[in-house]
């Protein structure tokens, strides 16, 4: 008898004496979502008043209520969205055309005004995101009745992407009173927000007057459910119909479910091992391909992400158009690590590291842990101190450390591999903690930002990436995954890698 | 009872100046630079632009002296003016007033269930003192003390929510989305309480009054309801309003994996996010309810026991 049927076989007795018998059993039915209606799992909660410009416009936009003039589609291309096209009219000017007869939830127009002063009030903002800000962008008009004509400081190729960003998303200009957000009714989407339940979550029914077509779910609603245990286990009751980001430890548990299908993608995030080049003796390259030989990825995987991620082979997964031909994951290699080291003239009795990392993600305690155990067995002493994120940033912006696990996204921005690339490996990189610099390397990256065509450009970032790798300028551990829990009775669900879609025009139930 | 409810008021005044002190500097404690947590909160990233942080810095005012931003802070804070939160830009009030009301009802949901099970339960092993009940009783009061809420929570949800499937697992809609949290925030309590509850009443039975009660012929269960069970009943009040003071913030965990919009996780991630006014509302909210829930028990002891109204005259 397992554990369930033991509870639900218990004596009468037994379940009075149990807390629910003092305000009478609530039956399981009860406690499931309503027929018709799709509760996602949300894994954060809005805390900066709906401004766009923070991550608040994810969540909009995965409640299927902001939309941008551009939309990332599954496989990172991208696709028309309020824009139905746009053109390159001269190097640094790019020009949209509004889809025609689109309206807010409140019956607004969506024109070319509307849209100019909204990314204008974005451009505008004291923090404005990195994808879409006066650096980047030198001003935004109306051009015409249907067109928005938007002008860069440089010439730029990633215009239609930056737009594509959820913080460039629109909310009709009534959301908009003193300083307060209000997206209550004032969306584009597919779904109108009709009840905001603060901290809690949204309600959410169907936009009748979608420009997209029918929407086939009558009613939706969003939960905050900050815990990622809480959430799979609230996937397997039915109190939600999908759990965003279940953790590797519950992903056994739901993989039993009969009511529950696991859904697992790559994600466009590297866990890696930075290192501080720029001080001895991590500025040898020997001395840092002895610790990259040193630890073993498949094993990080299997015993430290319980088989839910892939050995990293580089910067990129293996599965994008950036990563090298024929990469693969560096096989744990003692003797080569060892004879590295004897190469490098620095004895392993003098080496001796400070390993960082942060709590803001626990996986990456044990993983200091096993790293500290793998490099022991090349005789360097590893120490470990394990912080909140803001108490060894510091320390990181001023180079002064020696290696540190970090989790980073390289498709942050602008759906390119630039943005990641510029801030951590460019001489004057805004997040370039390994202190790597090469004047060419640079001049590459600049280049790489001019190209339209995007299969120039992975050239440049495919040897970049084989470069970082063999020189072990960083070790790059895991490819991290997404797994998402999802009632096998949801129609259409798909999991979007760059976090911006889930509640759809397609999304349904079936009648199972 | 003016002199003593002013006096409260009074060390309510300066508990709320040195706390609210004592709170500026939380954010200022340790490397953590609180602009730059504030805007990892809020465009959800490590690499921050160095020109966006410094243009936060001075639209937040953070780049004015440490004491002219409390003094700033103060003379707000007096008119019942708490600010914007950094974060959502929204009045400090409402967000502390919702989390507030939840936290209320949380606690004394939780503390009203462990009182009332550890009241009869701790009388009746002091007066089974020895017994197998008294020591099953000590077994489970020692065990709830011990168990953590990081465990007790998730094990509560998987046994009444997955496999019984007979409550909400999870968020805060409705009483039947009270009772997981509220159980499992009581058991500590439970235990405490019973303990607390068992040992007063041993002594109130073997103290001289209640031995000249039973003597001149009053029966035991007179003797204990009309003389033994007020007076063993004051060192729970106090543990009592000590507990409500702390759950009131102080139930994080079980908050935040129970999602529940309560205070503790307001505070918490207040801390976490730099966001100050709603940092310093919060605690002020908190202290002050500690302080009112210490004068009521104060007042609820001069009910009880004749002899603190005494002294309370006296003083």
């Amino acid at each position: 008898m397992n554990v369930r049927s033991y509870f639900k076989s218990a004596p009468a007795l037994f379940r009075g004496v149990a807390v629910a018998a003092m305000i009478g059993p609530i039956s399981a039915s009860a406690l499931a979502a309503p027929d018709g209606k799709v509760v996602f799992g949300e894994l954060f909660t809005p805390a900066s008043g709906w401004a766009l410009e923070t991550i608040d416009s994810y969540i909009l936009s995965r409640a299927g209520c902001l939309e941008s003039l551009t939309y990332m589609d599954y496989d990172a291309s991208i696709k028309p969205a309020l824009a139905e096209s746009w053109e390159q009219v001269s190097p640094t000017e790019w020009e949209f055309q509004l889809r025609e007869g689109v309206a807010f939830q409140d019956g607004t127009a969506l024109t070319p005004q509307v849209v100019s002063d909204s990314l204008n009030r974005v451009l505008n903002a004291s923090s404005p995101p990195r994808s879409f800000n006066p650096g980047v962008i030198d001003s935004v008009e109306p051009a015409g009745e249907r067109a928005v004509r938007i002008t860069t400081n440089e010439p730029d190729v990633f215009v239609p992407n930056r737009l594509a960003s959820t913080e460039t998303g629109f909310l009709a200009p009534a959301a908009f009173v003193d300083d307060r957000i209000n997206p209550v009714g004032h969306c584009t989407g597919p779904f109108e927000i009709v009840r905001e339940i603060p901290r809690q979550g949204l309600e959410l029914k169907r936009n009748d007057g979608y420009w997209g077509g029918e929407v086939q779910l009558a009613e939706a609603e969003v939960r905050y459910i900050p815990d990622g245990q809480v959430r799979s286990v609230m996937v397997e009751t039915g109190e939600i119909h999908i759990a965003r980001q279940v953790p590797a430890s519950a992903l056994e548990q739901l993989e039993r479910s009969e009511r529950v299908e696991v859904k697992t993608i790559e994600a466009p995030r590297t866990t890696s091992l930075y290192l501080n080049n720029r001080a001895a003796p991590l500025d040898n390259m020997q001395v840092r391909q002895a610790i990259q030989s040193a630890i073993d990825l498949t094993g990080i995987a299997e015993a430290v992400y319980e088989g839910s991620v892939n050995p990293a082979v580089g910067q990129f997964s293996p599965n994008t158009p950036w990563a090298p031909e024929n990469a693969a994951a560096m096989p744990q290699d003692l003797e080569r690590a060892h004879q590295l080291l004897a190469e490098s003239g620095v004895p392993a009795s003098e080496l001796q590291f400070e390993l960082l990392a942060y709590v803001e993600r626990p996986v990456l305690a044990d993983l200091a842990a096993v790293i500290q155990f793998q490099l022991q067995q090349l005789g360097i002493r590893v120490n470990i101190r394990v912080s909140e994120y803001g108490a060894i940033e510091p320390q990181l912006l001023a180079g002064d450390f020696d290696m540190v696990l970090m989790s980073r996204g390289y498709l942050t921005d602008v759906g390119d591999p630039a943005g990641v690339l510029v801030a951590d490996y460019s001489c004057d990189g805004g997040y370039n903690l390994a202190g790597f610099c090469d004047p060419e390397v640079d001049a590459q990256l600049e280049r790489a930002s001019g190209m339209v065509d995007p299969e120039e450009r992975n050239v440049i970032y495919q040897d970049l990436a084989a470069r970082l790798q063999e020189e072990a300028v960083n070790v790059f551990l895991i490819h991290e995954t997404i797994s998402e829990a999802v009632a096998r009775n949801v129609e259409n669900y798909q999991v979007h890698a760059y976090e911006r879609t889930a509640l759809h025009k397609d999304l349904k139930l079936n009648s199972q | 009872m003016p002199i003593f409810i002013l006096r409260r008021l009074a060390v309510l005044a300066l508990a709320l100046l040195v706390v609210s002190f004592l709170v500026f500097l939380i954010p200022y404690i340790g490397d953590t630079d609180p602009v730059r947590a504030l805007a990892r909160a809020r465009f959800g990233r490590l690499d921050l632009d160095a020109a966006a942080i410094e243009a936060l810095r001075i639209e937040l005012g953070m780049h004015k002296p440490l004491l002219v931003q409390y003094l700033d802070w103060l003379g707000k804070a007096v008119t019942g003016d708490f600010g914007n939160s950094y974060m959502s830009r929204e009045p400090v009030i409402e967000q502390v007033w919702s989390a507030l009301k939840v936290s209320i009802v949380l606690t004394l949901s939780a503390l009203g269930f462990a009182f009332a099970v550890a009241v009869p339960v701790g009388s009746i092993a002091a007066l089974r003192q020895g017994g197998s009940f008294d020591t099953t009783v000590k077994s489970l009061s020692q065990a709830f003390v011990a168990v953590p809420e990081y465990w007790l929570a998730p094990m509560s949800i998987l046994v009444f929510a997955l496999y019984l499937g007979w409550l909400p697992s999870a968020g805060w809609r409705g009483p039947e989305s009270v009772i997981l949290p509220a159980l499992a925030l009581s058991l500590r309590p439970m235990g405490y309480f019973t303990q607390v509850m068992r040992a007063s009443m041993v002594d109130v039975l073997n103290s001289p009054h209640i031995v000249a009660a039973h003597s001149r012929g009053l029966s035991v269960r007179r003797t204990l309801i009309a003389h033994g069970l007020r007076n063993a009943l004051l060192p729970v009040i106090t543990l009592f309003s000590m507990w409500m003071a702390g759950l009131l913030g102080g139930a994080v965990v079980i908050e935040v994996i129970f999602a529940v919009p309560g205070m503790g996780r307001l505070v918490y991630t207040a801390i976490v996010n730099g966001d100050l006014p709603v940092l310093q509302a919060g605690l002020v909210a908190i202290v002050t309810f500690a302080v009112l829930i210490n004068t009521l028990t104060d007042l609820a002891y001069t009910v009880l026991n004749p002899v603190v109204r005494f002294d309370n005259a006296a003083a």
